[in-house]
């Protein structure tokens, strides 16, 4: 089961309004927090994980034009690096080959289905444009265990965590949209806000990256019973 | 009387051997029976844990094999795996719009379909299907169309979604899950072993991968190949699979409820019958773990062979147990006979015995203790008769008690002569010859019949033993052959009794009108030479000395005197008290130079009336007168006894000796010239 429990404090404190109001016409704001993580223990305990990194934390409800600079996916050690790589609709992302070996990138996602085809580190980078947002996996097509999620973002108020899973994401357009947070194998959490114009949002966010298949009920709402017919397993 | 069964000893001993030989072939078939089943029970059991094994181990093998087939697939193959791998990211709602879900599952059962032809899949694993990491259905190559069923119907999806490989066992009928075909449709179901692995990038699982291939009979048949046991896979109370013939399957079907699985480990194995052939059978679960509920695995062996060895041996025993009977009864034959006939001849020679047949012998030879027994009966019956015989002559002789004593105590018998004291009794009959002369043979027997009772009764009375009979003699002792240290008395008063007898019979004599004759008595004690005298052949006890001839002559001087009982001077000086007797006189026998005093004894003292003691006074007094020459005294004295036999004698003699005086060396012994 996942649970979602939203514990962010919401605070909107008076000087802000002024100092927005003395700034005068820039309807922005900031919201900053931190994300816990949920993982399941070694055996089986469901706690907080000490490495709250690379939940990607961002903002949907408004689109901005995408940055002019190219966005970097290296294969590196036969790794993407990085593994979840946010960007905004429309950048391009430049994939260089730091390795000494050949690598590919594809993707068939629905979203974007492209493949740049197999080259070395000494080959010129290739690079694709994500015009749509949404998730789209990349893969190497040569080495099974790489993958990276691009995540093709509406705007620019994006942040990746760091270790202590704090986040600040400054220029959010002010208003009423959602907060979000998602990582890979987590289901995304999401928290509607109201951001004053020049003001400042706290928000705590917890994300459970507990259980791989969501909790699922049988077709009359009843939970399955242990597996009955389970026969072994390695 | 309530009848009673009598068995002979033959038929006992037919009947017992004849049985033990019955129990001990019943047993020895027992055990054999019971030693070939065992055998065959325990060789089955480790014949149906090595076909278990080996198919464990099968089952391991395939599923590693499966396993590396998903490998080749998932990992080698880019299209699978990223395809699986989009498929389920493209579930994830990130909130940004985007391509539906089901246009991304439906794209990517587009681009598997068109992937498989150039997927190298063993043919045998008819059983291949993908879903997304949520459990929906992406691709089926039993029903490549078809996606987004909800795989999550099956546990085996549930498992494999958490990360984990595992293997699987699931009749085809579970196979459609959510309106999906997994499996082929076949015929008949079956059941299939199907592995289940996680597509992950990291630890992320992107997708997962059903492959199986269904447990048929070929499986079985190499199974059997290797083992010779025949198998079947049983699920919902039906043979899905199975070696056995179609018929014997579908009875299988029947039975298993005989057959269920046990708590017990190792699972006990069962005996069951499948058309003609007998099977021993065992139930196990597929696989050692949790088992399925409603699908195992059934092992049979026929029991053929073991049931027909156990036939044969049955054959053979009743064959050796027919032998055996013949044989016990020939035996039984011979024992018994070696017992039983031994037993008759016994038995027939004891009734002889108890008819008085003492000279009854068997002839026993057998050489064993009923021989023995045999001899023993001859020895007891010998001693019998010698015993009856001494007893008989004995008995005739001597008193019963003193018989009886010699009997005890043969050692107190000295048969071999020997000196001792002994008192001799004679008895006669005076002037019978004569008399019996006119007497008819029958009347003179009787008469002395009558008379040797009466002798023979007081002498054996007082345990005298009577020596012989001449003519109307009788001749009697004491003091052989058994000690008697009071032979004397003992003789004085059977004297005494055997003369009051006499007395009462010649009364009953005279008053029948027979003849009545006198009688004499003589005792003497000397010192006598007892014992077997005669030939080896031909002998008798006797009693040889001077002292009989002496005894002799006193009881024949009774006649002179007129007295009836006579002992010598040694006898009376052995009597002691209890006896009236007075001296008679003092005589010189022929053929003795040595003179004897005679005694007459008179009456046991205390018995003697006033007139008989006053006889006896007078008597010696006139005969102390007589030998001091006194003569008239004495004749004097005798003159009041004129009744007196031994009185008148004296008076004669003392008259004659008046008118002649003897000469001065007389010694007034008087010499006894007659016999």
């Amino acid at each position: 089961m996942r649970r979602l429990a939203l514990l962010g404090l919401v605070l909107a404190l008076p000087w802000l309004a002024t100092a927005r109001a003395a700034h005068g016409g820039d309807a922005t704001g900031t919201v900053r927090g931190s994300v816990k993580v949920l993982k399941k223990g070694f055996f089986g305990r469901v706690g907080e994980s000490d490495d709250r990194s690379g939940v990607v934390v961002y903002v949907t409800g408004y689109s901005e034009p995408p940055p002019r600079e190219e966005a970097t996916l290296a294969q590196q050690n036969e790794r993407f690096v990085p593994r979840l790589l946010p960007l905004v609709a429309g950048q391009s992302v430049v994939f260089p080959n730091r390795d000494r070996i050949y690598h590919n990138v594809f993707s068939v996602s629905s979203i974007l289905s492209f493949d740049l085809g197999q080259y070395k580190s000494s080959d010129p980078a290739r690079s694709q444009t994500f015009d749509k947002p949404g998730l789209v996996p990349v893969y190497c097509n040569i080495h099974p265990q790489m993958i990276s999620y691009v995540v093709v973002l509406e705007n620019r108020a994006f942040a990746l965590t760091g270790a202590d899973g704090a986040f600040e994401l400054r220029g959010v357009r002010a208003g009423h949209l959602a907060l979000n947070a998602w990582m890979p194998g987590a289901q995304r959490v999401t928290r509607e806000l109201d951001l004053p114009a020049g003001g400042a949002l706290a928000v705590e966010l917890e994300l459970s990256a507990t259980q791989t298949i969501p909790p699922h009920l049988r077709k009359d709402g009843t939970p399955y019973p242990p597996p009955p017919d389970y026969n072994g397993s390695e | 009387m309530a009848p009673r069964v009598r068995l002979r000893f033959r038929t006992k001993v037919w009947a017992a051997l004849c049985g033990v030989a019955a129990a001990a072939l019943a047993i020895a078939l027992l055990i054999a029976q019971d030693a070939a089943l065992g055998r065959a029970r325990a060789e089955t059991r480790a014949r149906f844990d090595r076909t278990l094994a080996a198919f464990h181990e099968l089952q391991q093998l395939r599923a590693r094999y499966v396993s590396a087939e998903i490998d080749a697939l998932s990992r080698a193959n880019p299209q699978l795996r990223t395809v699986l791998s989009t498929a389920s990211l493209a579930g994830e709602d990130l909130g940004l719009g985007g391509a539906r879900p089901e246009d991304a599952l439906h794209d990517a059962n587009l681009r598997l379909q068109s992937a498989l032809p150039s997927l190298a899949l063993d043919p045998k694993l008819a059983l291949f299907a993908l879903a997304d990491a949520d459990g929906r259905l992406v691709f089926s190559r039993a029903d490549p169309e078809r996606y987004g069923a909800d795989l999550r119907e099956l546990g085996l999806v549930r498992k494999v979604g958490e990360g984990a490989r595992a293997t699987w066992i699931w009749l085809d009928g579970d196979a459609q899950v959510d309106g999906a075909r997994l499996a082929p449709a076949y015929p008949s179901p079956a059941l299939y072993l199907v592995r289940g692995e996680p597509v992950v990038f990291g630890d992320v699982v992107h997708g997962i991968v059903l492959l199986g291939e269904p447990l048929d009979r070929e499986l079985l048949e190499s199974l059997r190949a290797i083992s010779g046991v025949d198998l079947a896979l049983v699920s919902r109370g039906r043979a899905i699979a199975t070696t056995l013939s179609t018929a014997q399957a579908a009875q299988l079907g029947a039975r298993l409820a005989a057959l269920a699985l046990a708590e017990a480990r190792p699972q006990p194995m069962a005996e069951l019958q499948l058309g003609s052939e007998r099977f021993l059978a065992l139930r196990a679960e597929l696989d050692p773990g949790t088992p399925l509920p409603d699908a195992s695995f059934v092992l049979l062996t026929s029991l053929a062979p073991e049931l027909a060895f156990v036939r044969d041996l049955r054959q053979t025993l009743a064959a050796v147990g027919l032998a055996l009977f013949a044989v016990a009864l020939a035996v039984g034959y011979a024992l018994a006979r070696g017992i039983t006939d031994p037993l008759l001849a016994l038995a027939r020679a004891a009734r002889r015995i108890g008819g008085g047949d003492l000279d009854a012998r068997v002839e026993i030879a057998t050489g064993d203790e009923v021989e023995s027994l045999g001899e023993a009966f001859n020895e007891m019956a010998a001693g019998l008769r010698e015993r009856e015989l001494i007893k008989s002559t004995l008995e005739r002789y001597v008193s019963k008690s003193v018989a009886a004593e010699l009997l005890r105590e043969p050692g107190r018998v000295a048969l071999a002569g020997a000196r001792r004291e002994l008192t001799v009794l004679f008895v006669d009959l005076g002037g019978f010859t004569p008399l019996a002369e006119e007497l008819p043979p029958e009347a003179v027997v009787a008469q002395l019949n009558e008379y040797f009772d009466a002798v023979c009764g007081a002498v054996l009375d007082q345990d005298g033993t009577v020596k012989e009979f001449q003519g109307d003699g009788v001749v009697a002792f004491w003091g052989a052959p058994i000690a008697q240290p009071d032979h004397a008395p003992r003789a004085a008063r059977a004297a005494l009794a055997a003369a009051a007898r006499l007395d009462r019979l010649r009364e009953r004599w005279s008053a029948r009108g027979a003849p009545a004759p006198g009688y004499r008595i003589g005792l003497h004690s000397a010192e006598l030479v007892a014992g077997e005298i005669g030939s080896a052949a031909r002998g008798a006890y006797g009693i040889v000395g001077d002292g009989m001839n002496l005894a002799a002559r006193i009881e024949a001087a009774n006649k002179l005197y007129g007295t009836h009982v006579l002992s010598s001077g040694a006898t009376h000086a052995l009597l002691g008290p209890g006896f009236l007797c007075r001296e008679i006189d003092h005589v010189r026998v022929v053929g003795r130079r040595q003179p004897v005093r005679l005694f007459e004894l008179v009456a046991l003292a205390g018995e003697a009336d006033a007139h008989t003691q006053r006889r006896c006074a007078l008597y010696e007094r006139a005969l102390a007168a007589y030998r001091a020459r006194d003569f008239a005294a004495a004749a004097v004295v005798l003159a009041e006894l004129p009744e007196d036999g031994p009185a008148r004698l004296l008076a004669s003699r003392a008259r004659e000796l008046e008118a002649s005086p003897p000469p001065p060396e007389w010694d007034a012994i008087l010499a006894l010239d007659s016999k």
